[in-house]
């Protein structure tokens, strides 16, 4: 896992995902799929993804095998054992996976996290860029 | 004056593109999309202090109006809902528009102290008890 991750230049958007407390809740707790938009300009890809609950130090993104991967992690431990009134919330961690295969520059990702959104902007690799070829 | 030749085929075909748009209509989610949603909310009961748990990813705190009309409590706003015209969309799952939901509670709500927070898209409404004892459930026997 940790040696295709390497191949990522930009650490900030791209976190290694090591600690054994995600490795455990992968077995323990719930995951369910954020909603999300995905949307392509003629530069990159954009991804939204809604993680309402996920707080900043809690997202994981990486991008392994030509798939992207995205994490979120949600505390709701302190709901535990308590009175519940109204349930329709799908309490769980997220997790949701795209392939993106090399059509990405890996290089170029940046990531923001604003208000329990996730946006991501995937650069295009070069190769798949529209290219307008005048007539001479 | 021209002669119209009835052609069944072409009828047929007209009708069969009426029926592609209209299904087409319901089942693509830009139409089916309703013009306010409801946000999904949880609801937990923590030491007597009744806390509301609504998901509002992606949506500016300035833009949520919370009210307390008696016992009832009121969350409206607008997800607003980035347009481009460069940018073309794969997917659309989040839903946006206008929103509102109100929640009354069977007891009297101290509206003073209702409090809200929001943070990381979920807010979260504390509602507490009012002091003032409810009038006693009376029983009335059948003679």
């Amino acid at each position: 896992m940790a040696k295709d991750i390497n191949k990522t230049a930009n650490e900030d958007a791209i976190v290694k995902v090591s600690e054994d407390s995600w490795k455990e809740a992968f077995d323990r707790e719930n995951w369910v799929l954020p909603e999300v938009n995905l949307m392509e300009d003629d530069e990159a890809f954009f991804v939204i993804a809604s993680m309402p609950g996920v707080s900043k130090d809690d997202v994981r993104i990486k991008i392994e095998d030509g798939n992207l991967v995205l994490m979120g992690r949600i505390d709701r431990s302190k709901f535990e054992g308590k009175k519940i009134l109204l349930k329709e919330i799908n309490t769980g961690n997220f997790y949701r996976k795209f392939k993106v295969a090399d059509s990405i520059d890996t290089q170029n990702v940046e990531a923001s996290f604003k208000d329990g959104e996730l946006i991501l902007k995937l650069a295009k690799h070069e190769r798949i860029k529209p290219k307008t070829i005048e007539i001479k | 004056m021209r002669t119209l030749i009835y052609n069944p085929v072409k009828e047929m075909l007209r009708m069969s593109n009426a029926i592609a748009d209209s299904l087409e209509k319901e089942f693509n989610p830009a139409f089916s999309k309703p013009a306010c949603f409801s946000p999904r909310t949880d609801i937990v009961e923590i030491d007597g202090v009744v806390n509301i748990l609504t998901e509002l990813p992606g949506i500016k705190k300035e833009d949520i109006k919370l009210t307390v009309v008696e016992n009832t409590i009121s969350v409206e706003g607008e997800k607003k809902l980035a347009n481009d015209d460069n940018i073309r969309y794969f997917v659309n799952e989040r839903i946006s528009g206008n929103f509102k939901r109100s929640f009354k509670m069977p007891f009297e709500v101290d509206r003073n102290g209702v409090e809200a927070s929001f943070n990381d898209g979920i807010l979260t409404v504390t509602v507490k008890k009012a002091e003032k004892e409810p009038e006693a459930n009376k029983q009335i026997e059948v003679k």
